[in-house]
């Protein structure tokens, strides 16, 4: 199965199983996405559920924010362009949306209903997603967010349950950053597909996994990274390098877990971030300080985006050899 | 009124309100309500610029002219309504919530400040979002909100005030056509300086003095009744109104209104100000 089936499958279960669910983005009901991860919804769902909006990330975000005060479950995809110039109103209106939940104003006087439920947070949850994400650092905006959870799966499986198991959360927004370079990657398990009697039975993805195991070095990457660390891995076990990679599928909250368990397996680490600063310099730091004892090389963030797969290389087979 | 005597409605106790719709002549029960409203506001307005320059309070809180429109038509919703604004709409929220006093809390930060995003307004069974997140994020939110009401066949109406800030903003126009496109249930009140909308998108306008809380209040209900479920915008643009409000007058000329009740209300609302503060600042 493919990454873009996995995440169609996923929304097509929401839609069917959420009478109250929609899906929104601009291209998304028509033309069924520039991926094509929503085509033909609409025909199955209807314009009701399936709607297109103009593009601009930010307006769509509010968009579904109000969806989701009136009750509604939303999947919205913004464009990736359109994400990185809005990536700053994006974040910080999803802050002061989830931390709204700790301040909302409930007024006990004047004219309310006395019947009206207590409402702390917003009946409906968001899953935004962006896709065709690379190279643009998106992830340091989005992981900084208090209280949003952003994923960047790598496989079809964890891309389906971070989709559903984000909407079985009301008042909560999931970020699901997609690489476009991982649409096209094919998984032979489609197991995950049954998973749960219902959609908010989904379990979310684990906070990360070992893709394989290391003795010499290990790679903490997320998303695309993955794959091209496994490929850097290949090139230096036929050198004799024993390489680890994990997947950080989790970008928000941070799972030190996956941190610690990578410096204590072999002392040395590389991050495999997308752009040389941002996320990546944040992880290096997190890592430090989870693990710091347990290094026995300097931790080494290495652009992949920028500085090509040889660079990631180059940096493995110098942290081993530290 | 005149003299030491009380008729009006006593503050932030909301008459019963005229059906939507029916205009049924002046009402002064309604416009004497609206003008404490409007009173009240100008006083805590006046507070929470004095508790910002002691650094007691956050700034940029100052609601201003746009105020009194967005009471107007905050007092005229339905329960299932929602109104959505900035945080300097805060007079809205009062108007709907009929207390000031955790608006008071959110602008000294006394409302559990270790959470983030404080400084947001907002109450889902209040019926009020008044956000301090990016410029005119509120405006989508609130077409969200109303393509929602269409969507589920609900009556509920999204109202969202915007200024001429906001209608700068790229986001307000991809909202304002939305509204249109999707007919969401949703009333623009647009306030600020003279500019221009109406060019931008089709959309019914209505047009109201600025400095009336009434005029807006009866605006919100002409929109209700002659366009039901479908965008409206109420025009409450301000240029140069005259000193003495609209509703002041009127209620000055029916005799409502004397200078000597006006003291006593400025020293009763002083009084309920006082009183709030010591509340909050206790929190």
């Amino acid at each position: 199965m493919l990454q873009v089936e996995a995440i169609r499958a996923a929304i097509t279960r929401v839609l069917t199983e959420r009478r109250d669910a929609v899906v929104i983005g601009s291209d998304v009901a028509l033309h069924g996405g520039p991926y094509r991860a929503t085509g033909g919804l609409l025909a199955e769902f209807g314009p009701d559920r399936v709607l297109d909006l103009p593009r601009n990330a930010s307006a769509i975000f509010g968009f579904a924010r109000g969806l989701a005060l009136a009750g509604r479950d939303v999947i919205c995809e913004v464009a990736p362009e359109d994400a990185l110039r809005a990536a700053t109103s994006l974040a910080r209106d999803a802050e002061r949306w989830l931390g709204q939940q700790g301040t909302f104003v409930e007024a006990t006087y004047g004219r309310r209903p006395s019947d009206a439920p207590p409402a702390h947070a917003p009946p409906g949850a968001i899953v935004l997603r962006i896709p065709a994400f690379r190279g643009s650092d998106l992830e340091s905006t989005m992981a900084s967010i208090p209280g949003a959870t952003v994923f960047s799966p790598a496989r079809p499986a964890d891309a389906y349950a971070a989709i559903c198991a984000g909407v079985a959360k009301p008042g909560t927004v999931t970020v699901v950053l997609e690489h476009e370079n991982l649409y096209r990657g094919h998984d032979d398990d489609t197991s995950f597909l049954g998973a749960g009697d219902d959609v908010g039975e989904v379990a979310p993805p684990l906070a990360w996994r070992q893709v394989r195991p290391g003795r010499d070095g290990t790679v903490v990457t997320w998303g695309f990274g993955v794959i091209e660390a496994a490929q850097a891995a290949e090139v230096l076990a036929a050198e004799g390098y024993a390489i680890g990679v994990i997947d950080l599928v989790q970008l928000s909250s941070l799972s030190t877990d996956a941190l610690r368990r990578a410096a204590e397996t072999t002392g040395r680490v590389v991050v495999a971030a997308s752009t040389g600063a941002g996320f990546g310099a944040e992880l290096a730091y997190a890592l430090t300080r989870a693990a710091f004892l347990s290094l026995e090389a300097p931790v080494v963030v290495v652009a992949t985006e920028r500085d090509g797969p040889g660079a990631l290389v180059a940096a493995m087979r110098a942290a081993a050899d530290y | 009124m005149s003299g030491s005597g009380r008729n009006h409605i006593g503050l932030f106790s909301a008459p019963e309100l005229p059906a939507h719709g029916s205009e049924g002549g002046e009402d002064l029960r309604l416009l004497s309500y609206l003008f404490e409203l409007n009173a009240f506001r100008r006083h805590a307005d006046e507070l929470l610029g004095r508790l910002a320059a002691a650094g007691k309070a956050a700034a940029g809180l100052v609601a201003g002219r746009g105020a009194t429109a967005a009471i107007g038509v905050a007092a005229g919703l339905d329960s299932d309504d929602q109104i959505f604004g900035t945080h300097r709409d805060w007079p809205a929220a009062m108007a709907r919530a009929g207390d000031f006093t955790d608006i008071l809390r959110v602008a000294m930060r006394t409302l559990d400040p270790s959470r983030v995003g404080g400084g947001d307004i907002r109450s889902l069974s209040g019926g009020f979002h008044m956000t301090h997140a990016a410029t005119a994020s509120h405006i989508a939110e609130a077409v969200g909100f109303g393509m929602a009401a269409r969507l589920s066949g609900s009556n509920a109406v999204a109202v969202c005030l915007l200024g001429s800030g906001a209608l700068m903003q790229p986001e307000t126009t991809a909202a304002l056509v939305q509204a249109v496109e999707s007919k969401a249930r949703v009333v623009f009140v647009l306030r600020g300086p003279r500019a221009s909308v109406e060019r931008l998108v089709v959309i019914q306008r209505l047009v109201v003095p600025a400095d009336s809380a009434y005029r807006a209040y009866w605006a919100l209900a002409e929109a209700r009744a002659s366009r039901p479920g479908l965008p409206v915008l109420i025009d409450a643009r301000y240029g140069q109104e005259p000193e003495v409000p609209l509703d002041a007058q009127l209620l000055r000329e029916r005799g409502v209104l004397s200078p000597e009740f006006e003291r006593t209300l400025a020293q009763e609302i002083r009084d309920r100000l006082d009183e709030v503060r010591r509340l909050v600042e206790q929190a």
